[in-house]
């Protein structure tokens, strides 16, 4: 009995000593501001795949148009620095959805855009290229912008068939 | 008995193993080092090369950002992206990254405006067809949420292409990006990007919780698995301030950092 409780206390104290050092070791990595600090694991949640279609927030609207003039400001006030040429055609989003292969599914393919290629400056967020030239699609409705593209080269190379 | 007394000993030592074998983890083999990315306070997973999607959780916690940070560009932003070093034309890559940002920062149509937002970005071909994409305002409710990117073969959102998915309703169909088997050597990013391209950050302007609850990733079966801290590294491109402000991945995440 009295052989057991040693053991016992022998452990405790074992025990005590290797948290102390644990902890102390934990603290360190904490006071660290370089080192790289382990993502915690936490119960998995499953992915939503299978995802529904999005109802689409930007319906045609049959106009009031924002007109040429507008959609050219529009477009101007992307670019980082003076623009040079610049050329805008009437379209449906369906129209540059074909172009690019890709599309936002907030916007709904009839509505009404103006594609606007430009001469100048592009720069997007962290890590983007930067551009000579870009294409703006623009809300012919209300002149916010919906979508860019960065162009190769001062003229995009590749334009939608609208702009043949 | 003995064993039973012996139980806190083992339980200890195992404790006190857990920072050292999760740091050494985190460390990884550097395989992420080629981000490109600035200012980012993010993870990276480099386990096998290619993926057919990316998943996070999240809470959609506070992003705080000054009317007046928003204003001169500066953002805080949760991002996510797959990222593809191709082999054709050799060290080139391309990406697709869906993100929640408060400050528009250069977003389309939204540049500089202090609200909260969705955006999706993509480069298919670098320097080439770079496009960036307004989705729709974002709530700031505390709400959980899933999102991200997957290949789909066939879906009620689309055949053959990749689907960004927020909420379980997709925002974007993307026909541009490699399909998964072509490409070549895929990294997968998440976290926090904090600032501008070039100007100095401020943590009394733009601060976040960063409530990360889950991170996902799918092979090319289509099975997801959750991170493995095997694969992780955690800031490993960012260096240390004022090159970068730090992110904790402990939950919660603040950029209570110093200034630049």
């Amino acid at each position: 009995m009295h052989a057991r409780i040693s053991l016992s206390r022998r452990t405790l104290l074992t025990t005590f000593f290797v948290l102390a050092v644990g902890a102390a070791a934990g603290t360190v990595a904490l006071a660290d501001p370089p080192g790289p600090i382990p993502i915690v694991p936490r119960p998995p949640i499953i992915p939503q795949v299978n995802a529904a279609p999005q109802v689409p927030l930007l319906q045609a609207t049959g106009g009031p148009y924002i007109g040429d003039a507008a959609a050219l400001a529009a477009a101007t006030k992307i670019a980082r620095g003076p623009i040079g040429r610049q050329e805008l055609r009437f379209l449906r989003y369906r129209d540059w959805v074909a172009f690019t292969g890709d599309r936002t599914t907030t916007i709904d393919l009839d509505r009404e855009v103006y594609v606007v290629v430009t001469s100048g400056t592009f720069v997007g967020r962290s890590g983007s290229p930067t551009c000579a030239s870009y294409i703006a699609v623009i809300d012919a409705s209300t002149g916010d912008g919906l979508s860019v593209m960065c162009g190769q080269g001062t003229w995009p190379t590749r334009l939608p068939d609208a702009f043949k | 008995m003995r064993y039973l007394a012996r139980l806190p000993l083992i339980f200890a030592l195992v404790i006190a193993l857990i920072p050292v074998s999760a740091d050494r983890a985190a460390a990884g083999s550097g395989s992420c080092a080629s981000n490109p990315y600035n200012y980012f306070s993010s993870a990276c997973y480099y386990k096998d090369t290619q993926y057919s999607g990316a998943y996070v959780a999240r809470s959609s916690v506070a992003l705080n950002i000054t009317q007046t940070a928003a204003s001169s560009g500066e953002y805080i932003s949760e991002h996510l992206i797959l990222r593809d070093r191709q082999s054709a034309p050799a060290g080139t890559t391309s990406f697709l990254e869906v993100g929640d940002t408060a400050g528009g920062g250069q977003v389309i149509g939204h540049v500089h405006e202090w609200a909260r937002m969705w955006y999706w970005a993509g480069d298919a071909n670098p320097s080439r067809t770079y496009t960036e994409n307004f989705i729709q305002y974002a709530p700031n409710d505390s709400v959980l949420r899933g999102w991200g990117m997957q290949w789909e073969t066939s879906s009620p959102c689309a055949t053959n292409a990749w689907v960004i998915y927020i909420a379980g309703s997709c925002k974007a169909v993307i026909s541009s990006w490699n399909q998964p088997t072509n490409t070549a050597d895929m990294k997968m990013f998440t976290g926090l990007e904090v600032g501008k391209g070039g100007a100095p950050l401020d943590a009394s302007e733009n601060s976040g919780l960063f409530d990360n609850q889950q991170q996902q990733w799918r092979d090319l079966t289509n099975t997801w698995h959750t991170w493995d801290l095997l694969w992780t590294q955690v800031d490993s491109p960012c260096g240390t301030a004022p090159t970068c402000l730090q992110g904790w991945w402990t939950g919660i995440w603040n950029n209570a950092k110093p200034a630049q």
